[in-house]
């Protein structure tokens, strides 16, 4: 029992921990820009409160780390002149640390990294000052922490390991002012010894649950509305009790409940939205790693930092921003030699929201994309052919497809071919798109437009067999009727049509969803069939497939369902959700059924 | 959870339901509600068992139906529909009745029984002998959380 208590424990400290970390890092980057008192103290009270939550839960070697990094941070509190690149790198360095620590945390409470690289750069920038300055009291403070450094590693270490830590400690150790050191080592390490048990491995039971802030305001609404709601509701129920359902004022509630209900909807979602300064400040910290370990001196501008997305899409979304980040950085600015007389290079981060969705922004000015080069490679590589008549707009799309590189030097941030078409792909999942735009010499832009959220979808009602289901409309490309089009056959079973000098193979929805015996009685009777036989086309790349359906019953938008494992594990449906009448339905998931046809055709062709 | 089965040492509350004419019992606390049967949504490509989807106030919730489950005639409708939190999320199970709530002690109940029984043996965690009366006592909660419900036998998304 009080391992769960621990565990709901860990789990609060872990949220703020990364809270904390995320704070962490925006001073830092701040420090960077501007090294002021505000940012220092900032600074400080992050890791001072990361130590004493850390101690008052047991996690005594992160809050001892955390001590050492404090260290830097209160000398450099004490003279913010002292701040610099170098030091503001290492304490980024163990932000980084601390954050992987904190994440590692929630799956294995027992996870301890090797600090001690860390913990020695801190020493060495922290000694530098120091030797810089009141060099006598510096010594002192350096060696207090090296002790501190030398029980606590001993400490995490069971007693079989005791030997080879000593070996690892020892450079460390030879850093420093030897005598008084190597003392208290020989303390420290019999007193570990003893200790024969290995720590006790905390179990890293079921993971704490997600949590997410929302405003208090939101939540004082929600309440409200929750009220107004069950205030009618009783109206509503007083109202049938007497008979009086008809009446004026139950028909008041009743609208009244539908607009409340309609306003609690869009309220509960927008408790999902998330700012995107989160992601934008992780943007800028990458952007920034790259840059330094290019020597690229860039200024990294964030716009529309409050702009809000799904925290489902902001997760998703984040790798692939990196990506493109990255390769602002590494292909879009040029490197410091040819760069000189255009000054400091600026990467803009921004986002707005518009009709579509929210649109996400990374501009660089840098040296811009050569269209005809793009080709040239494109055509060479076999991507698109060379009488090819494409405007620059299409042109750019080519560097999202798959084994696209234009930098020909390869460097370990990117340009292996592999990237941009998986940009590309995590963004079409989520229903996005990409544009391109660039100028030769001026820069390189990708607006990224982004649905705000994905639990609501425009989906369209079919019948297929006697069974209602919903197709996601963005899985479409058209929707034809299939009587309008001469239907040729090919083999034994092998539907296909012309479809404006496409042959379009035609599969019917009702082979990959058989009609079940004893089908339920309540979604229809038999098929009333409108004129014609409608058929919906999908494509996977190049690959154009038509489902014949039995019949559209209308578009819909439907609030996707959360599903139990074992069926959302269920092969070809997306998802669930209630239909308009109230009954439960299922979402197709076309392309997967599309991807079995192509298999299914390649093991026959093959 | 399944630690709950143990509460307070000596003995714990199970609900009593019928499948045919056999009496079993499931840990009380992993029941979330008992409701009323409604018409399932079927769904292709599943297996026999599972009857499909409800909507329980706009959760969808997946059906199996335990008769079939245990190899039991469902000529009958079911008359209720227990409705189990599993780790998974919410499983429905239609049962022939629902028939009461009993505490048992932990020393009647026998475990690991090496019984004969129409039920698969992944559930049963128990047999309680009560009053010349013998009780499997199943988990559906934990197994139903394991149940491999497609069947894509005979269609054409059976690709690979």
């Amino acid at each position: 029992m009080s391992d769960a208590i621990d565990q709901e424990i860990l789990g609060l400290l872990l949220d703020e921990a990364s809270e904390a970390m995320q704070e962490w890092e925006q001073s830092c980057l701040m420090l960077e820009k501007d090294a002021s008192q505000d940012n220092l103290d900032a600074l400080f009270r992050v890791a001072h409160n990361v130590k004493g939550a850390s101690r008052s839960v047991g996690l005594m070697e992160l809050g001892a780390f955390v001590h050492k990094a404090e260290d830097l941070i209160t000398i450099l509190k004490n003279d913010s002149s002292l701040v610099n690149s170098e030091r503001i790198g290492v304490l980024l360095e163990a932000q980084s640390l601390l954050n992987n620590w904190i994440e590692t945390l929630r799956e294995d409470a027992s996870f301890n990294p090797d600090t001690s690289d860390l913990e020695a750069k801190l020493l060495v920038v922290i000694n530098e000052i120091n030797t810089g300055s009141d060099a006598g009291q510096a010594a002192e403070a350096g060696l207090q922490d090296q002790v501190e450094n030398a029980v606590a590693v001993v400490e995490a270490a069971s007693s079989e390991e005791v030997a080879s830590t000593v070996e690892e400690l020892a450079p460390v150790v030879q850093m420093d002012p030897p005598e008084k050191t190597e003392e208290k080592v020989v303390v420290a390490v019999p007193e570990a010894s003893k200790k024969k048990e290995p720590k006790k491995k905390r179990e890293a039971a079921s993971k704490p649950d997600k949590t997410i802030r929302v405003s208090a305001n939101k939540l004082d609404e929600l309440m409200q509305l929750i009220g107004e709601l069950s205030i009618h509701q009783s109206i509503v129920s007083h109202s049938k009790q007497r008979g009086e359902l008809n009446s004026e004022v139950s028909g008041n509630a009743i609208y009244l409940s539908n607009k409340i209900t309609k306003d609690l909807q869009s309220l509960t979602l927008s408790l999902r939205m998330q700012p995107v300064a989160g992601l934008f400040q992780r943007l800028e910290r990458v952007g920034r790693d790259v840059a330094k370990a290019q020597t690229k001196d860039v200024f990294f501008e964030l716009e529309g930092t409050e702009v809000s997305l799904d925290k489902t899409v902001i997760e998703r979304v984040t790798d692939p921003l990196i990506h493109v980040i990255r390769n602002a950085v590494d292909h879009g600015i040029e490197d410091d030699g040819e760069r000189s007389e255009k000054g400091k290079a600026t990467v803009l981060i921004g986002a707005h929201q518009d009709a579509g969705g929210v649109v996400i922004t990374v501009k660089d000015d840098g040296k811009g994309m050569d269209p005809q080069f793009i080709l040239n490679k494109a055509v060479s590589k076999g991507l698109v052919s060379a009488d090819a008549d494409l405007t620059d707009g299409e042109i750019y799309q080519l560097v999202l497809l798959p084994g696209f590189s234009t930098k020909e030097v390869v460097t370990d941030i990117s340009g292996r071919g592999v990237g941009m078409d998986v940009v590309k792909q995590a963004v079409d999942e989520l229903g996005g798109t990409i544009d391109i735009h660039s100028e030769l010499g001026k820069g390189t832009s990708f607006r990224i437009t982004l649905p705000t959220n994905l639990s609501i979808i425009d989906a369209l009602v079919v019948k297929v067999g006697r069974s209602n289901y919903a197709v996601p409309m963005k899985e479409l490309v058209e929707i034809i009727d299939l009587t309008e089009h001469t239907i040729e056959h090919s083999g034994k079973d092998g539907k296909m049509i012309n479809l404006r000098d496409i042959i379009v193979p035609v599969e019917h929805l009702v082979d990959y969803l058989p009609a079940v015996i004893g089908e339920d009685a309540f979604s229809g009777t038999g098929i009333e069939k409108d004129a014609g036989t409608p058929a919906l086309v999908v494509a996977d790349g190049q690959h154009q497939l038509a489902f014949e359906v039995d019949n559209i019953l209308g578009q819909q938008q439907i609030v996707v369902r959360p599903l139990s494992e074992q069926l959302a594990e269920l092969p070809g449906y997306a998802g669930g959700t209630i239909l308009g009448n109230g009954e439960p339905g299922m979402i197709i998931n076309l392309s997967q059924m599309t991807k079995s046809y192509l298999k299914r055709m390649k093991r026959k062709g093959a | 959870m399944s630690e709950t089965s143990t509460v307070s040492g000596a003995e714990a509350r199970y609900l009593l339901f019928k499948v045919g004419e056999e009496v079993y019992g499931t840990p009380l606390l992993g029941v979330r509600e008992v409701v009323e049967p409604q018409p399932c949504k079927k769904m292709p490509n599943t297996v026999n068992y599972f009857k499909g989807l409800i909507n329980i106030r706009g959760e969808i919730v997946g059906v199996i139906d335990l008769r079939t489950r245990f190899n039991q005639s469902d000529d009958v409708e079911g008359k209720a529909l227990i409705v189990f939190d599993t780790e998974a999320g919410a499983v429905g199970a239609l049962v022939d009745q629902v028939d009461s709530v009993l505490a048992i002690a932990e020393n009647v109940i026998e475990k690991n029984p090496n019984v004969g029984s129409v039920v698969p043996i992944e559930y049963v965690v128990g047999i309680a002998k009560l009053n010349e009366m013998l009780v499997s006592l199943i988990d559906l909660n934990k197994t139903l959380g394991m149940e491999e419900l497609s069947q894509l036998r005979n269609t054409k998304l059976n690709a690979a």
